[in-house]
């Protein structure tokens, strides 16, 4: 490949990176496009008359929202998304959701059960079911759940064992590793290693092996390369294949106890590389002592630093309901999606929020400042739906949550304009919504016996939706009765943006490249992203390739008397140069004038006259002075009139035809 | 051998001679090691450094006997050698010795004299011995030439040709002391410090404690990889592209002494590749003939040493 290829393969490359980096810093909090509805995918035209009447009534405040949503719709959304492969407690028929109460008292409060698996799993009483299968699967979980602890118990005791061992309280046996390296041990030696290792942890491996075959000239080797290497991860060191030990003190210089250590080490070591000194076990253990705590205090900041990125990398989206249990909130997310709301779930810092957004979906706990946000958006004219109670809504509100466990069917008054026994709502409820006096609009949805149990009211310009618990909608309560068409009616937002708020939200980033913007650090990756171009487009090779060594190729003969020019102007040589100058020109123009026989100055200035028209004694000086300059040019001090010279020499010889 | 008992007086060596020759510590021990090596040592630096007051400290502290030659362009090689007079009083010719019957030797900016009286010196120094009229007379043991040259004048001079510069075990470049060893040296002018007078010095070793230095050199040890080490920096100073002539294997050879001396200076009966490594520049930078363009460039021998030791792979290293 040549390299222009390589180059604009580069180019493209970094381009396209640099483009992908803007494109996920806009929709780093944002849901995938693939992921977001079609806006007309789901609509029909009669949906689109109710939406217009909906639109028309939403300008009045008394709109019945359960009218503009065909429940034959809702009801083929849900039974689509249920049959998915994200709700597994709806199938299963021995779901372990079985032990789930909640599932259960919600499974039994409604005839219309859309997860037979769900209501099968529930409605078998435990005393009911097959004693054999139920033993079985009983001593089979208590098997695995001991064998789990078991495993985790041993792994754990094997780590505190061989951290106790090779870091903590460290003891070499001598009489041990001459036991093992007897003759008669079948046990074979692991070969030295051949290549050199420069993974602090695996040195310290090699040492303690080394150490128990009786190896003791390669154990001592390990734990001086640990030592470095140790010493090169902290920081301290740089180490190369061309630096000696005595390169590596010098540079521990500025700390005169661990130069003292790595000084002690050196010595020792190399009289046995260099010196054919024996390697002891006693000279291990001295060296091992010395080497050990500089060596774990590396190691525990090298632990302590893969524990946070860990903990810190490696967690999943903190509300997903991945395992499919019925606690999430998956099916409405999706059934809001089917009936034409755009829903995403916000990473981002409620600081700034966008103006398509029209509502909020809150999700457990907020810091104080975000209810503040959240308030704000409502009083705007957005509606936030909340399933949990906070001290700054209730004193913005005047609504409080209170604790009132309830169980059953749902009762919906009259005002929402849907006959009470036509749906079918059902709940196991914990708290209940105590409504203060307001001079705000408000409306209530529905009862949990004689209390509030979902109700809105008006907040500024915008508005506050209650229900009573986040449990209501899950999934599960979801898939019973009308729960589904109830929530979609009230959450339905056709074409416009719902966000979904919770404990996620300004708590990372969606990608590496969005944290890197989320951080500022936007302006900082583009710049590298220009720099990397500019150095592919000068160096035109691709990173990482070898190459081979850099051939030194002899210069031009023109480059050699430029830097000797340059060395004669800086030793400010202008006599040397006239007479150089002056004597090679002479010659030349003795060749070019008098092939034949050699000719005196008067005589060659004489032609030379004759041939560019200029006084005869004039060329005579300027010759004479060239040819003197040739006596005392290495005494004679630097002068402007030298430089004069030589500039009249060049016109000469230009006029008279060139030197050559 | 008492590796300890040797090194400690190499040691007190430099200290004792480093009471007069302030700020020259590093020096002081190069030229030990090179006495140790049974080298001889051109020490290039403007004058004013304490040249000749290092080889008078150094005769006094090592009991050692001292000449000093002032090298000029109508100095002849008899001025050096000596040469065979008629004694009217005892009616026969006999030997006269010049000055380099001695065991240290100061010569004095050697580029100064021309290359036939240059060559009489380099003679004595490789052979030890020295020959007139036919007969061959041994030098003294030990045997330390110190010459000296200024790196800034070359009206007048006769550069050193390369085969001499190879006889030179060492090159070392002396620079100005720091400004506390300066000041140092003028409150020592200032206490009544005459550098003429130098009685106050101990001698503090023996002609024969040094013959036993550099004996004791045999003993010390050089593993295989050490001896590769040597060849492969030597080596890749022929193949460097800046450099048209390479070190030749009495550069090797020399490198290698140099560093067993080193070990005995730090009291190791072993040699270790830091001894190698810390003394390459002083063993090869006058052997090297740059390329003229590299020359023209301001590129220096150091520079090439520098170049071979960063690519040069440390026996047995941890990297």
């Amino acid at each position: 490949m040549s390299s222009r290829a390589i180059r604009a393969g580069l180019v493209v490359l970094l381009a396209w990176l640099l483009l992908s980096a803007l494109a996920l810093a806009q929709a780093a909090d944002e849901q995938p496009a693939s992921q977001l509805p079609k806006a007309s995918s789901s609509s029909t035209p009669q949906q689109d008359a109710e939406d217009a009447a909906e639109s028309s009534d939403e300008t009045d405040g008394s709109h019945n929202p359960f009218a503009s949503v065909p429940p034959d719709s809702v009801e083929r959304s849900l039974s689509r998304v249920l049959s998915g492969s994200g709700s597994s407690f709806c199938k299963a028929k021995q779901a372990a959701v079985r032990d789930d109460p909640l599932l259960c008292s919600l499974s039994r409060l409604s005839a219309r059960q859309r997860c037979p698996g769900l209501r099968q799993a529930c409605a078998t009483p435990v005393e009911q079911r097959p004693a054999a299968t139920r033993s079985r699967f009983r001593r089979l979980a208590t098997l695995g759940d001991f064998a789990f602890w078991l495993v985790l118990s041993g792994l754990l005791v094997a780590l505190g064992l061989a951290v106790r061992s090779a870091f903590v309280g460290a003891q070499f046996t001598p009489a041990a590793a001459r036991k093992r390296a007897s003759p008669s041990s079948p046990e074979t030696p692991p070969a030295a290693p051949q290549v050199a290792e420069t993974d602090v942890a695996r040195l310290w491996s090699i040492a303690q092996q080394s150490a128990s075959s009786a190896r003791f000239e390669d154990a001592v080797a390990a734990l001086q390369a640990e030592l470095i290497h140790a010493l090169r991860i902290s920081g301290k060191l740089h180490v190369s294949p061309a630096q000696t030990n005595g390169d590596y003190l010098r540079a521990l210089r500025p700390e005169p106890s661990l130069q003292g250590t790595a000084r002690e080490v050196f010595r020792s070591v190399e009289a046995v590389q260099f010196g054919g000194a024996p390697a002891s076990a006693e000279l291990y253990r001295k060296l091992f002592e010395h080497v050990q705590p500089i060596v774990v205090r590396v190691l525990s900041v090298l632990v302590l630093c893969a524990f946070g990125l860990a903990q810190s990398g490696c967690s999943k989206p903190f509300g997903a309901d991945a395992d499919g249990g019925g606690h999430g909130l998956d099916v409405l997310t999706q059934l809001l999606r089917e009936q034409g709301t755009i829903v995403r779930r916000r990473i981002r810092a409620l600081n700034v929020i966008e103006p398509e957004v029209t509502a909020i979906l809150v999700v457990g706990e907020q810091p104080s400042e975000a209810w503040a946000k959240l308030l704000e958006f409502a009083a705007g004219g957005g509606t936030l739906v909340v399933s949990e109670g906070s001290d700054q809504l209730a004193k913005a509100t005047h609504v409080r949550y209170s604790f009132a466990p309830y169980q059953g069917r749902l009762d919906l008054p009259d005002v929402v304009g849907v006959e009470p026994t036509r749906l079918e709502l059902s709940a196991v409820a914990r708290h209940a919504l105590e409504l203060g006096n307001s001079d705000d609009a408000e409306r209530t949805f529905a009862l949990a016996g004689k209390s509030v149990y979902v109700a809105e009211r008006g907040y500024g310009a915008g508005s506050v939706l209650y229900f009573g618990d986040d449990e209501y909608l899950s999934d599960a309560s979801l898939s019973i009765g009308d729960n589904a068409f109830f929530s979609v009616s009230l959450l339905r937002r056709e074409g416009r943006v719902l966000e979904l708020v919770g404990p996620w939200t300004g708590g990372g980033a969606s990608s590496t490249l969005a944290s890197l913007f989320k951080a500022g650090l936007g302006p900082l990756l583009a710049q590298l992203g220009l720099l990397a171009v500019l150095f592919g487009w000068h160096g035109g090779a691709a990173f990482g390739l070898r190459k081979d060594p850099v051939v030194v190729r002899r210069r031009a003969f023109r480059d050699h008397v430029l830097a000797l020019g340059e060395n004669y102007r800086r030793a400010r040589a202008t006599r040397f140069a006239l007479a150089s100058y002056g004597s090679w020109l002479i010659e030349r123009l003795r060749e070019r004038l008098s092939p034949q026989q050699p000719i005196g100055l008067i005589d060659l200035a004489g032609r030379i006259a004759a041939r560019v028209e200029r006084p005869e004694a004039e060329l005579v000086l300027l010759l004479a002075e060239a040819r003197d300059a040739q006596d005392d040019s290495a005494t004679a001090r630097p002068a402007p009139a030298d430089l004069n010279t030589l500039e009249k020499l060049e016109t000469l010889t230009v006029r008279a035809g060139g030197s050559k | 051998m008492n590796l300890e008992h040797l090194s400690g007086e190499l040691r007190r060596i430099e200290s004792e001679v480093s009471r007069v020759l302030v700020g020259q510590e590093s020096l002081v021990e190069h030229v030990l090691v090179g006495l140790v090596a049974r080298g001889h040592v051109l020490i290039e630096g403007v004058p004013g450094l304490g040249k000749t007051l290092l080889v008078r400290a150094l005769g006094r502290v090592l009991g050692l006997s001292f000449r000093r030659i002032q090298f000029t362009p109508d100095l002849m090689p008899s001025d050096i050698s000596g040469s065979t007079l008629y004694s009217q009083k005892l009616g026969e010719f006999s030997f006269v010795p010049g000055p380099v019957f001695t065991e240290l030797l100061l010569a004095d900016e050697v580029n100064r004299a021309p290359a036939k009286t240059q060559s009489a010196l380099l003679e004595a120094m490789q052979e030890r011995s020295v020959t007139t009229d036919g007969v061959t007379r041994p030098l003294s043991e030990p045997f330390l030439v110190l010459a000296t040259q200024n790196p800034i004048e070359s009206q007048g001079t006769y550069p050193l040709p390369e085969a001499q510069l190879d006889r030179f075990l060492l090159k070392l470049e002396v620079g100005h002391p720091s400004q506390a060893a300066e000041a140092q040296i003028l409150l020592n002018y200032v206490a009544g410090f005459d550098p003429g007078e130098l009685s106050h010095l101990s001698q503090v070793s023996s002609q024969a404690s040094i013959v036993a230095m550099q004996r004791a050199l045999g003993e010390i040890r050089i593993a295989r990889e050490i001896i590769d080490y040597v060849t492969d920096i030597v080596r890749r100073t022929r193949n460097h592209p800046s450099v048209s002539l390479g070190a030749s294997p009495r550069a090797s050879i020399g490198l290698l002494n140099v560093a067993r001396a080193h070990a005995l200076w730090e009291g190791r009966d072993f040699v270790v590749p830091d001894d190698v490594k810390s003394y390459a520049h002083a063993v090869l930078r006058h052997r090297l003939q740059l390329q003229p363009d590299a020359e023209l460039e301001g590129i220096t021998a150091d520079h090439c040493v520098d170049s071979v030791l960063r690519d040069a792979v440390v026996p047995k290293t941890s990297a």
